[in-house]
């Protein structure tokens, strides 16, 4: 099983929200966002699979476990600034949906996230590519 | 994340001081936006895959060729996207070291200096200049150089904060040599942004257009009938297209203006030297 996320975006409720390419955020504001587990080796309908490697829409990855934890990482240069962020599952009828919020002091660096997800006690590791976008304020120079 | 053999020790920097882009800016307004979070699918689209069907693209592949053309990137231009820390073995020779430790390296630009160090070839710290001697106005050329605030290097030398004469008599030691490899040992931080995720416009531009190149020169080969024609009775019609070069006049203008914000790009962050031993 190759484990990833889906980003979501306009999330109201549980039947009520859509895919994202990536998150974004906007300096000075607090931001929150949602994610879907998704597992890229299954993908439903064979007439939509348009890549074996990267597919758009894999099957929903529902953990199963007495204790689940997601913990996202938002990755720095100096490590000690990481931002680490431990997401909740919003919805008790689609456990595949968790949602992370961030301060407006955390601002994380535009780019890929690194996921962890502990199924009692068992880690499994992934990457969200090109995940999230953040918005600066200052934008004449970088 | 850091991932590296030791602590990258950002406490200590001794920072560029002013932007990377524009460079050596020192104050800037918004009014113009010059910087941009990293090209995403969409972005990728809109300015340059316009009406053209690449259905057959995931959106995660999209962003994997965004992926390639920044690796592409970084090696053609020599520049970081993002911020990378390097850990790099100056050689001692002895007319830059009289021209106030001229040292040149390899990446840039620098944004920041976390520490110069003169280390054995065991690994063993001898002695570590002092932050305030290090001079960072042409570190967006890889070009950084030592002034020592005293009229020698110190009437006592500074080893991991302590005052200490044993660096004082080393370096005076050395200068008795004329080249010695691998003497100083320094750690610094590159990039094209001090805000990792940021970059340039025109960064962007070049990634975006290096992309949308392979994207387009996949997609035209697809195009396998360049002609047809059809005539009954001495009526006819045909067309023609042109078939699996049909986008290569865009690629061919995309690839002329990458090259050419290439070099410009590449002439604001090097610097050509010219030094030997005679």
């Amino acid at each position: 099983m190759r484990l990833n996320g889906r980003i979501l975006k306009n999330v109201a409720n549980v039947n009520h929200w859509e895919y994202a390419n990536q998150a974004y955020a906007q300096e000075g504001q607090t931001n929150e966002f949602y994610l879907q587990l998704v597992n890229l080796d299954i993908v439903p309908d064979e007439t939509v699979r348009n890549s074996l490697t990267l597919p758009d829409f894999p099957l929903r990855y529902i953990p199963q476990g007495t204790t689940v934890t997601l913990e996202l990482t938002f990755p720095k240069l100096d490590s000690n600034e990481n931002i680490v962020k431990t997401a909740t599952q919003p919805f008790v009828d689609d456990k595949s949906i968790f949602k992370v919020s961030l301060t407006s002091d955390e601002v994380p660096d535009s780019g890929s996230i690194k996921g962890k997800l502990t199924i009692d006690g068992i880690n499994q590791f992934f990457l969200i590519n090109n995940a999230i976008v953040v918005e600066l304020l200052e934008v004449g120079g970088c | 994340m850091a991932v590296g053999n030791d602590d990258p020790n950002f406490q200590e920097s001794k920072d560029f001081g002013t932007y990377t882009y524009p460079v050596e800016a020192n104050v800037v307004t918004s009014l113009l936006r010059r910087c941009e979070p990293l090209l995403t699918p969409e972005l990728l689209k809109s300015r340059y895959l316009k009406d053209v069907n690449i259905e057959n693209y995931s959106e995660a592949e999209l962003k994997q060729e965004i992926e390639l053309a920044m690796n592409e990137f970084e090696l053609m231009t020599d520049l970081s996207v993002t911020r990378v820390q390097h850990r790099e073995r100056i050689p001692f020779d002895r007319q830059m070291y009289k021209s106030f430790v001229f040292m040149k390296l390899n990446n840039g630009p620098i944004h920041s200096i976390e520490e110069i160090l003169i280390e054995s070839s065991n690994g063993e710290n001898i002695y570590k200049l002092p932050p305030d001697w290090i001079d960072m106005g042409y570190a967006h050329k890889r070009q950084i150089n030592l002034i020592p605030i005293l009229s020698i290097f110190g009437a006592a030398g500074l080893k991991d904060g302590q005052a200490s004469n044993a660096g004082l008599i080393f370096i005076q030691a050395v200068n008795n040599f004329r080249w010695l490899p691998a003497f100083y040992t320094v750690k610094y931080t590159v990039g094209l942004s001090k805000k990792d995720g940021s970059v340039p416009i025109m960064v962007n531009d070049i990634i975006g257009m290096t992309a949308a190149m392979n994207i387009l020169s996949n997609r035209q080969s697809r195009f396998i009938v360049s002609s047809s024609s059809i005539s009954q009775d001495g009526i006819s019609q045909s067309s023609s297209t042109g078939g699996t070069k049909v986008f290569q006049t865009r690629i061919e203008d995309m690839q002329a203006r990458r090259d050419k914000m290439i070099k410009k790009l590449r002439s604001q962050f090097h610097q050509k030297y010219f030094l030997s031993n005679i």
